[in-house]
């Protein structure tokens, strides 16, 4: 608890490295901040591209269904990548300054975040160009899902990062991870467009699975998400971040010595 | 603890493992070094180190290389955890270890003091309220608004000093202060440091310029070997000090 409220004293930390991380990350590149969407939505747009033109899958409104998964997929795998490598590469601070460690997967998490809130926000205004309909009040649970998944992912970050300095492969291993992970979550197709009972298993077991599903219900199916979504959601989130604290504070003492 | 001391350290131990740190596949399995306690001894760095700092009172830590001493700084900040013994603190504490980690390259000075404070724990309001007494201190003028990059490492370092003299600490950690910026500069630190004492801030040098020590210091501890060696008076330890190195 005493380790929640130094957490608390040190938020100007967070909101300064969110806002270092954001701002320092492109500087001395012409575009700059603009770097911060391009990326993402060349991904969008050659996902579109492949799926709309080249394989045909029969999804109405097929770009939105996209597009939708996508957003909050990018958030999490964007924030695994970097995340689990986030004590070593940070390794120059840890050894040299005191500030509690949980402040830098915080950081990055945030400001990972805000890149898929202005995501979110080009999400919409192509679903409202397009013509696809939304709910209003399905989307007052963007907040729900989005807290949802920030937990789930923070408590990855703590689990991951922390190992990470003692196992360096770990931050490898995440990125071949989420190379794969990306096909076995319902991004590209629907969650029961297959009949192969291995893929099926794999689809109910991947926790992001539900988190997609949350996203298209609430942005494309544009109802109010389903109690069972939430609640595997809910329970995924509250199983990673207590496993994630739990593992990082018993290792976090020993960062400054084994970097 | 005592109300009027400001550390309290009571028979701290620290040891290293030697080639801590993740080993590799093929070191586990063509060398097999992965858990041998040959590949990986351990390092008594400190060995039963108990002493206390006063409120207001500037103590100076000395001894050769390698005797412990910086360990001992990293121990007072929280950066590292004792192996037995314990360590309680009254106060907020800054630590200048290593001036300017955190800093970034290719933003301006202005940004770059903005960072650090938050990294040292103070919001951004006190930072504003304080900016201009860090910028008069450091000296940086019209170069605060010019990325860090192009600074001299002088003016890199004297700004990251103005920082973390600026936060308000009750205790200052400081790993050998002289090497900061020219002489007029190194003596305003000194000034500074003294002011700061007189408002009851409490600081803990590690320093080999014995010289200073004796000037600056309430009391000097000499550290040899992980262990307390000699305590008390600057003057007497110093000399000590030095007929034991036979300079």
């Amino acid at each position: 608890m005493s380790n929640l409220s130094e957490l608390t004293q040190y938020r100007c930390m967070i909101k300064s490295l969110v806002r270092r991380d954001l701002r320092g990350r492109y500087k001395g590149s012409l575009l700059g901040f603009l770097w911060n969407f391009i990326t993402p939505f060349m991904q969008m747009a050659v996902y579109i591209l492949v799926f709309s033109t080249i394989f045909r899958v029969g999804i109405e409104d097929y770009a939105i269904y996209l597009i939708v998964g996508l957003t909050p997929w990018i958030l999490f795998s964007d924030s695994m990548t970097e995340g689990s490598g986030v004590m070593v590469a940070n390794c120059e601070l840890l050894k040299k300054i005191y500030f509690p460690r949980a402040v830098l997967p915080m950081a990055l998490l945030l400001s990972k975040t805000v890149n898929f809130i202005i995501m979110l926000g080009i999400v919409l205004i192509i679903a409202v160009a397009l013509g696809h309909p939304l709910n209003a009040e399905a989307l007052l649970f963007i907040p729900v899902a989005l807290l949802l998944l920030m937990c789930f992912i923070l408590g990855l970050l703590l689990f991951l990062s922390s190992l990470n300095v003692f196992l360096r492969d770990i931050q490898y291993i995440t990125t071949v991870v989420m190379l794969v992970l990306v096909w076995l979550t319902p991004i590209m197709y629907l969650w029961d467009s297959f009949d192969n009972g291995l893929l099926t298993f794999i689809l109910d077991i991947n926790p992001l699975s539900y988190f997609v599903e949350l996203f298209h219900q609430i942005l494309y199916w544009g109802e109010i998400p389903d109690l069972y979504y939430l609640g595997i959601c809910t329970l995924a989130a509250f199983v990673s971040l207590g496993v994630g604290a739990f593992v990082f504070n018993k290792l976090q003492y020993k960062f400054a010595e084994v970097l | 603890m005592d109300k009027d001391n400001a550390i309290e350290v009571t028979s701290v131990s620290k040891s290293f493992r030697i080639n801590a740190g993740p080993t590799s596949l093929k070191d586990m399995i063509v060398y097999r070094k992965a858990h041998s306690k040959k590949y990986h001894p351990k390092r008594k760095v400190l060995d039963d180190v108990s002493f206390s700092v006063k409120k207001g009172e500037v103590i100076g830590i000395i001894g050769r290389n390698g005797s412990g001493k910086s360990t001992m700084l990293k121990l007072l900040s929280g950066i590292l955890r004792p192996d037995t013994g314990s360590i309680d603190v009254d106060g907020k504490i800054s630590c200048l270890i290593e001036l300017g980690a955190g800093f970034h390259p290719d933003m301006t000075g202005r940004e770059n003091v903005y960072i650090n404070s938050s990294i040292f724990g103070v919001d951004k309001k006190t930072t504003e309220e304080r900016f201009q007494q860090i910028l008069d201190f450091s000296e940086i003028g019209g170069y605060i608004d010019e990325r860090v990059r192009n600074y001299s490492s002088g003016m890199y370092l004297r700004l990251a000093f103005s920082v973390a003299i600026n936060v308000d600490a009750d205790i200052l950690l400081i790993d050998e202060i002289l090497a900061v910026g020219d002489i007029n500069f190194s003596k305003k630190c000194l000034d500074k440091l003294r002011d700061l004492k007189a408002h009851g801030v409490s600081i803990v040098i590690v320093t080999h310029a014995v010289d200073m020590a004796k000037e600056m210091c309430d009391r000097v501890i000499w550290i040899e070997g992980g262990q307390i060696k000699a305590e008390g008076d600057p003057e007497e330890v110093c000399n000590q000090y030095v007929e034991f190195m036979g300079v």
